[in-house]
C-alpha cells in the first residue's frame, strides 16, 4: 500500500465503492466498548507504524467529514468544530506562552 | 483511425527494432473500431456494476455509502450526539453535562486553560456564531438550501432529463426508420411493377416499330412495282401512238380530212334546217 493507493485489504467485489473512512482490515472491538482491564490487551493489538497513524487520521477526517461537512444541508456544527479544534491546537502549541500568565502559583 | 494507428505502431516499432527483429503488423478487430460513445458507457456501467453489485458483495457489514441529507446530529451547536449516548448508557442524562462542567472548572481551576488576554476572544467568537446563528442562521440557510437545490437540480437532474428525451426521441426516429425500411418491401415491388410496366411499353413500342418499319417496306416495293408497271404502260401506248402517228402519210392525213369535212357537212345541214 503506497501513496494514493488502496488499502490492501480492499476488494471491491466484497466492500463495494471505497469509502476513504472505512476499516477494511479485520474489525476489532470499538474503544467506547473495551472494558478498563481489557485495555492493555487491546492496545497491545494495535498497530502503531507511522503508516497505520497516518491512515487513521485520514480515515478519522473523512469520517467526521461525511457525517458533518459533506452532507446536503451542512448545519454550522463542523465550522464550530474545526474553530475549536484549531483554536486547541494553537493553544497548545503556545502553551509556554499561556502558562506564562498564571495567576496563581500553586493550585 | 485505430487502422492507421496499428499501420503506424507497426511502422514505428519495426523502426526502431530494424535489422534486429521480424517486422510486426497489430491487428485491429473490425468489431472495436465501430463502437459508439453510449455502447462503450453502457459496457462501462455494466462492468463497474459486475464489480460492486456481484454475488460477493457483503451489503450487510459494508453498506454502500450514502450521501448524508443533513448533518450529523449535535448538541449546543457542536457536541456530537453519540458523544451523549454513550454517557447515557453509564452516567444517565446529567452525565456528560456535569462531566463537561466539571472538566471546564477543572482545566480553569489548574490553570491548564488559563484566563489571559485570549480568553475574551473565545467568549468573543462563540457569543458571535451564537448571535447570527440565531439571527441570520435560519435564512441563510433557506437562501443556500436554495441554491443547492437549483445547482442540483441545473447540473445533476436536468442533465439526466435532458438524456433521457434526447435517448427516447433517437429510440423513436430509429423505430420509425424501422417502420419506414418495412414500406422499402411495398416500394420496391410497386418500383419493380413499374418498370415491369415500363418493360412492356417499350415492347409494344418497339412492335409497333417493327410493324411500320415492315409495312413501310413492303408500300415501298408496292409503290416501286406499281410505278414501274404504270412506266411500262405509258411507254407502251406513247411507242405505240408515235409509230401509229408516224406511219399516217400526208396522203391519208388529207384523205382523212376531206371525210371529216365531209361528214361535218353531212352533219351540218340537217342542223341547220332544222
Amino acid at each position: 500500500m503506497g501513496l494514493g493507493e488502496y488499502p490492501p485489504e480492499f476488494n471491491p467485489r466484497i466492500h463495494g465503492p471505497y469509502h476513504p473512512g472505512r476499516y477494511y482490515g479485520k474489525a476489532d472491538l470499538p474503544l467506547g466498548q473495551v472494558k478498563l482491564g481489557e485495555m492493555g490487551s487491546w492496545l497491545s493489538r494495535r498497530s502503531y507504524t507511522p503508516q497505520s497513524m497516518v491512515s487513521c487520521t485520514m480515515r478519522a477526517y473523512w469520517r467526521w467529514a461525511t457525517k458533518y461537512m459533506l452532507s446536503k444541508r451542512t448545519s454550522i456544527a463542523p465550522l464550530i468544530q474545526f474553530a475549536g479544534t484549531m483554536g486547541l491546537a494553537y493553544y497548545f502549541l503556545q502553551y509556554r506562552t499561556h502558562t506564562n500568565h498564571r495567576h496563581a502559583k500553586y493550585h | 483511425m485505430l487502422s492507421t494507428f496499428a499501420v503506424r505502431s507497426g511502422v514505428y516499432g519495426s523502426a526502431l527494432l530494424r535489422g534486429q527483429a521480424p517486422r510486426v503488423l497489430a491487428v485491429v478487430p473490425i468489431g472495436s473500431r465501430h463502437k459508439s460513445e453510449a455502447a462503450k458507457q453502457a459496457e462501462t456501467w455494466e462492468e463497474a456494476n459486475k464489480i460492486f453489485y456481484g454475488p460477493e458483495r457483503d451489503t450487510k457489514n459494508f453498506p454502500h455509502p450514502v450521501m448524508p441529507q443533513e448533518s450529523g446530529k449535535v448538541r449546543m451547536g457542536f457536541v456530537p450526539e453519540n458523544w451523549f449516548q454513550f454517557f447515557y448508557e453509564k452516567t444517565g442524562v446529567t452525565g456528560p453535562y456535569f462531566f463537561g462542567v466539571g472538566l471546564v472548572t477543572t482545566l480553569l481551576s489548574k490553570e491548564i486553560w488559563v484566563v489571559d488576554h485570549g480568553f475574551a476572544e473565545v467568549i468573543g467568537f462563540f457569543g458571535a456564531i451564537w448571535l447570527l446563528s440565531n439571527k441570520v442562521g435560519a435564512g441563510m440557510a433557506k437562501w443556500l438550501d436554495n441554491k443547492n437545490d437549483l445547482v442540483n437540480k441545473e447540473r445533476f437532474e436536468q442533465p439526466i432529463v435532458d438524456a433521457k428525451a434526447s435517448a427516447q426521441e433517437i429510440i423513436a426516429n430509429n423505430e420509425k426508420a424501422i417502420w419506414q425500411e418495412d414500406g422499402q418491401k411495398f416500394l420496391w415491388e410497386a418500383k419493380k411493377e413499374n418498370v415491369a410496366l415500363q418493360l412492356e411499353s417499350v415492347y409494344r413500342q418497339r412492335l409497333a416499330q417493327v410493324f411500320k418499319d415492315v409495312k413501310s417496306r413492303l408500300d415501298y416495293q408496292l409503290e416501286v412495282q406499281n410505278v414501274k408497271r404504270r412506266f411500262e404502260q405509258t411507254h407502251m401506248v406513247n411507242w405505240i401512238v408515235d409509230n401509229v402517228t408516224k406511219s399516217i402519210t400526208p396522203q391519208q392525213e388529207q384523205e382523212s380530212i376531206k371525210v371529216c369535212i365531209a361528214q361535218l357537212k353531212k352533219m351540218s345541214v340537217p342542223v341547220a334546217t332544222a
